[in-house]
């Protein structure tokens, strides 16, 4: 089988088309071409140090076995599942960048997923240019940050709350003693109030009184005239 | 790695939007970072859409994928 040199898939010696897939599979089984994985996989988070470790040597071996380069081992410890899988709620997470060729990522995957202490793994094809970074949730300055402004924001609170108490201790002595000024000022506008009642009728009596001896004088003058 | 910039894109009108990926000149999205992908992610931990995130569509289909691989791993949840 050869290369297309315009496409780049392959076809066969005379440039016809592969159409068996047991052929293609074969083809890339043969070939020795290398590329760039990354492989994470989670333990189960009741394993011991001691278990743990004998499991990595042992992929190590497996490794070394298919002729395979690991670049990068990282291990993330104990970490909470963002759901349950196979009743675990925790896994111990494990990163791993490595060359290898095609046929062994087959192997490498046959092997994980038979493997009882792993509960789930994943291996992906990455660009060659590839650096492995490790990302943080958070600075612990912030996070410490953030904390400081709550812990404020409660004193705050707490001091508000204290406050409000004063006030409100202020306020009770200050609201009885008005209550008997309030009652003394009802009198004295029920009071006035009557008093008004009476003013404006004598004065409007005395308008009217008024008003009648003008008009009597005045019709009196006309009439005279 | 350099911290990234996220624009507020929802004040914006749609002709002024940016890129947050473009902006930070980051041209792969990693499924481990997930500090940033879940600033893309709904209250229900749904992928939010474009016009929401204001992403371009090449970073778009890169970001969709990271999640995904990341629900995978049980690193993001599927639903709330």
């Amino acid at each position: 089988l050869l290369r297309c040199p315009y496409r780049g898939h392959l076809v066969h010696k005379d440039y016809t088309m592969v159409k068996k897939t047991s052929d293609l599979v074969e083809a890339v089984e043969a070939s020795t071409d290398v590329k760039l994985y990354e492989l994470m996989f989670i333990l189960k988070p009741d394993m011991l140090e001691a278990a743990v470790t004998k499991k990595l040597k042992e992929l190590s071996k497996f490794f070394e076995d298919g002729s395979a380069k690991i670049k990068t081992e990282d291990n993330w410890g104990k970490k909470s599942l963002a759901y349950r899988i196979k009743q675990q709620r925790e896994g111990i997470y494990l990163i791993y960048d490595f060359e290898a060729p095609t046929k062994f990522v087959r192997e490498l995957n046959d092997h994980l997923r038979i493997d009882n202490s792993v509960v789930r793994h994943m291996i992906i094809s990455v660009p060659a240019d590839y650096t492995y970074l490790k990302y943080v949730e958070e600075a612990p300055e912030e996070k410490a940050a953030k904390k400081k402004i709550i812990k404020n924001y409660e004193k705050r609170k707490e001091e508000s709350v204290g406050e409000e108490a004063k006030i409100a201790a202020r306020k009770e002595p200050v609201k009885e003693e008005p209550k008997t000024p309030v009652k003394k000022e009802e009198v004295k506008e029920v009071i006035l109030e009557e008093k008004l009642k009476d003013e404006p009728e004598k004065e409007s009596k005395i308008n009217k009184v008024d008003l009648d001896e003008k008009l009597d004088k005045l019709l009196g003058g006309d009439l005279n005239i | 790695m350099a911290k990234v910039i996220f624009s507020t894109n929802q004040k914006h009108p749609l002709g002024k939007r940016r890129c947050t990926f473009c902006t930070n000149q980051i041209d792969e999205i990693d499924y481990k970072d997930i500090p940033t992908l879940k600033h893309f992610v709904d209250g229900f931990k749904k992928i939010k859409t474009r016009y929401y995130s204001g992403v371009c569509l090449n970073h778009q289909k890169k970001l969709a994928r990271a999640i995904k691989r990341a629900r995978n791993m049980a690193l993001l949840p599927f639903t709330s």
